[in-house]
């Protein structure tokens, strides 16, 4: 993490504290740089300070990502210093600087920075995706395992991937990570095309497969030299990096054990430093809890939403359908290699029509007593209980009152049991 | 790029290098191989030196790498490297620059025995040459075993040795080649080693079958033919690899 600042960035890269990466803001830095001692750079600053947070931005070097066409007037001024078409890095050359300091005349002129600035915000624009898939296709022989598949994760969400055993999780990750190439479609990480700039994209990321092992004949800590160099980190930062994540994950003790001697959920741990070593900006876990016991499965759970409030984009798939409810901003459902539902869980559980369960019990039993009343609803009795499954759960409880009063019996407890995103799942997965 | 290609390096040696069983198959076996031809001929060391230096290459540089990506496809520690920032072609170059050192650290001390015993070969630098290019040839020629998609290291195994040792027999590493029957000098003007051989045995007894330059030229294109094959059919195998995981 950039000293003193929150969020993920990369060396000299500043961040808000809203986590919004500075690169989106550049402008209004240098333009904040060359104007500091003037009443447009103070206008500015003070937008900065205001909206998002932020105290006198250090010098910077990078230009605007992708968004160069709202500043076309100085486009010419921008040297470009590297990538592709979707995602290109400009450096101000001096003469850019001299213009930069002629153009703003006017504090209309700042205005009309701001202005732009603040536009975007409020799209959503400064934030690239983190992570985006178009269409999305691969077949294995005669099956398709993925088939158009196409979304976006906006940086530091946490995106939940849930789906049956064999619904093409593991493959739309692969291809997302770069392990395997798509038939058709393809797939960027953080503006990086996976498959023609795979080392820029992957030099991003964290992956923790679920198909995949740790050396079993390197001890912990050799492993995690062995993944720092491949992130071509220096040694000193391999030591550093490999200590805090050890002591975080609680294996700096066993460190020179191999991997092979440690148990399943310390492999399962330490698959998880090698994927943090680098400082991802993105985190791919495929089942990263399987098979964890529930203290390190907790464990894990609050990892990642450490993560988050430190900006990392978080990609997971796992079976345990409540901890994707309990972690993830968004689900998609994947089924049969197509997506079938996306959104929040919240969203989910409503547009999908899961059911609320409501639990009345009444002082005496119900057998032989006519419930048409709660039709259509489905409804159970087990002696004095009475479980009706509905989607207006209030109706139901208006009408078993009105019910109760009628036949002289009492209400001596009423539940309410909210749909879970396990309903919601099974009703997918089930295609109802 | 390179601190990648050494990070794998460092990874194979410690991994596969260093270990007890493949130097004393790599210091041994062609050893004893040499003593039961030359030793048993009354020949000295200067007379086998070259052959000696050739087959320590050949069991030294090519012995690992036959194995090394199907044993990782069986760990599944192959996916956990491939989705770090490393191409497959610089995980391969990694694990042929392992080879090589492995091959060049039991040849080197043969060479320096033979300065000891004043057995100096005519040009020293183009000896180095010679032996640096086989060591990578042969190091790439074993990846290329390895190329089968299969999770199995016997299949490599079985294919390299099904390979290798004929090549000691037919290329003058043993025999040499003017005692062969003419019927196999074409195979042997196919064998990759039979230049390294040839061009040693120049440079340390003064007679060789091919011109020198030839030797020269004829290694360096069996280095680079086997180096570039071997990335190119790692590269197709490599998803067909994965996707059977």
């Amino acid at each position: 993490m950039c000293g003193g600042n929150q969020g993920p960035c990369h060396e000299g890269e500043q961040v808000c504290s809203r986590g919004i990466p500075l690169r989106g803001l550049l402008n209004l830095a240098i333009l904040t740089l060359i104007k500091d001692k003037t009443v447009y750079g103070a206008e500015i600053h003070r937008v900065l300070k205001e909206k998002f947070n932020v105290d006198a931005p250090k010098p910077v070097i990078y230009g605007l990502l992708r968004k160069m066409e709202y500043f076309g007037f100085i486009t010419s001024k921008w040297d470009v210093e590297g990538g592709g078409p979707a995602r290109r890095v400009y450096k101000i050359t001096e003469e850019g600087l001299e213009y930069l300091n002629s153009s703003l005349k006017s504090l209309r002129d700042a205005k009309k920075v701001i202005d732009l600035i603040l536009a975007e915000d409020e799209k959503g624009g400064w934030l690239m995706d983190a992570i985006e898939a178009v269409d999305l296709q691969k077949k294995f022989g005669n099956v398709t395992a993925v088939n158009s598949v196409s979304f976006k994760v906006k940086e530091g969400e946490i995106f939940g991937f849930l789906g049956p055993n064999g619904a093409g999780k593991t493959t739309t990750i692969r291809m997302l990570t770069g392990l395997l190439k798509p038939d058709r479609g393809y797939a960027m990480i953080m503006g990086y095309n996976v498959i023609d700039e795979p080392i820029k994209a992957k030099m991003l990321v964290g992956v923790v497969p679920e198909e995949a092992n740790p050396y079993p004949d390197l001890s912990s800590w050799d492993n995690l030299v062995l993944v720092g160099r491949l992130y071509g980190l220096s040694g000193r930062d391999i030591k550093d990096r490999a200590s805090k994540m050890l002591k975080l994950l609680g294996l700096y003790d066993i460190m020179d054990r191999k991997a092979k001697n440690l148990s399943k959920g310390q492999r399962q741990k330490l698959l998880v430093a090698m994927a943090l070593i680098n400082n991802p900006k993105v985190l791919f876990l495929d089942e990263p809890t399987g098979g964890l016991d529930v203290l390190s499965a907790r464990m894990i759970r609050e990892l990642i939403l450490e993560l988050k409030r430190n900006g990392v984009t978080v990609f997971l798939t796992t079976h345990n359908v409540e901890e994707a409810g309990a972690l993830c901003d968004r689900i998609a459902i994947i089924k049969n290699g197509r997506i079938v539902e996306l959104g929040s869980p919240d969203e989910l559980k409503i547009k999908v029509g899961a059911y609320t369960y409501v639990t009345i019990t009444f002082n005496r039993a119900l057998e032989g007593r006519e419930l048409v009343f709660l039709e259509p609803c489905e409804y159970k009795v087990q002696a004095s209980k009475l479980l009706i499954v509905c989607s207006k759960p209030v109706e139901a409880i208006v009408k078993a009152v009105e019910f109760a009063k009628e036949a002289g019996l009492e209400i001596l407890d009423i539940r309410i049991s909210s749909p879970t995103l396990e309903d919601v799942f099974v009703k997918v997965a089930k295609g109802e | 790029m390179l601190k990648r290609v050494w990070a794998i390096c460092w990874k194979d040696i410690k991994l596969y290098y260093a270990k007890g069983p493949i130097v004393v198959t790599g210091v041994l076996f062609p050893i004893f191989l040499w003593i039961a031809f030359y030793a048993g001929r009354g020949l000295d060391l200067r007379e086998g030196l070259g052959s000696l230096i050739t087959l320590t290459l050949l069991f030294t540089a090519s012995s690992v790498t036959p194995i090394i990506a199907p044993w990782e496809t069986r760990q599944r520690t192959l996916e956990m490297v491939l989705s770090r920032p490393i191409t497959v072609r610089l995980m391969l170059i990694g694990d042929i620059l392992a080879s090589t050192i492995f091959g060049l650290i039991f040849v080197i001390p043969l060479i320096v025995l033979g300065i000891i015993l004043n057995i100096m070969p005519a040009n020293m630098f183009l000896t180095m040459v010679i032996v640096l290019l086989t060591a990578v040839g042969l190091s790439s020629l074993g990846i290329m075993f390895s190329a089968l998609p299969t999770d199995t290291p016997a299949d490599a195994v079985l294919l390299s040795s099904s390979i290798k040792l004929p090549l000691i027999f037919v290329s003058g590493v043993l025999v040499p080649i003017t005692q062969l029957p003419t019927w196999i000098l074409p195979i042997t003007l196919l064998s990759p080693i039979t230049y390294p051989t040839d061009f040693l045995g120049l440079q340390y007894l003064g007679n060789g079958f091919l011109p020198s330059y030839l030797d020269l030229t004829v290694t360096t294109l069996f280095t680079l033919a086997f180096t570039i094959l071997a990335l190119k059919l790692h590269e197709k195998t490599m998803l067909v690899r994965l996707q059977r995981r």
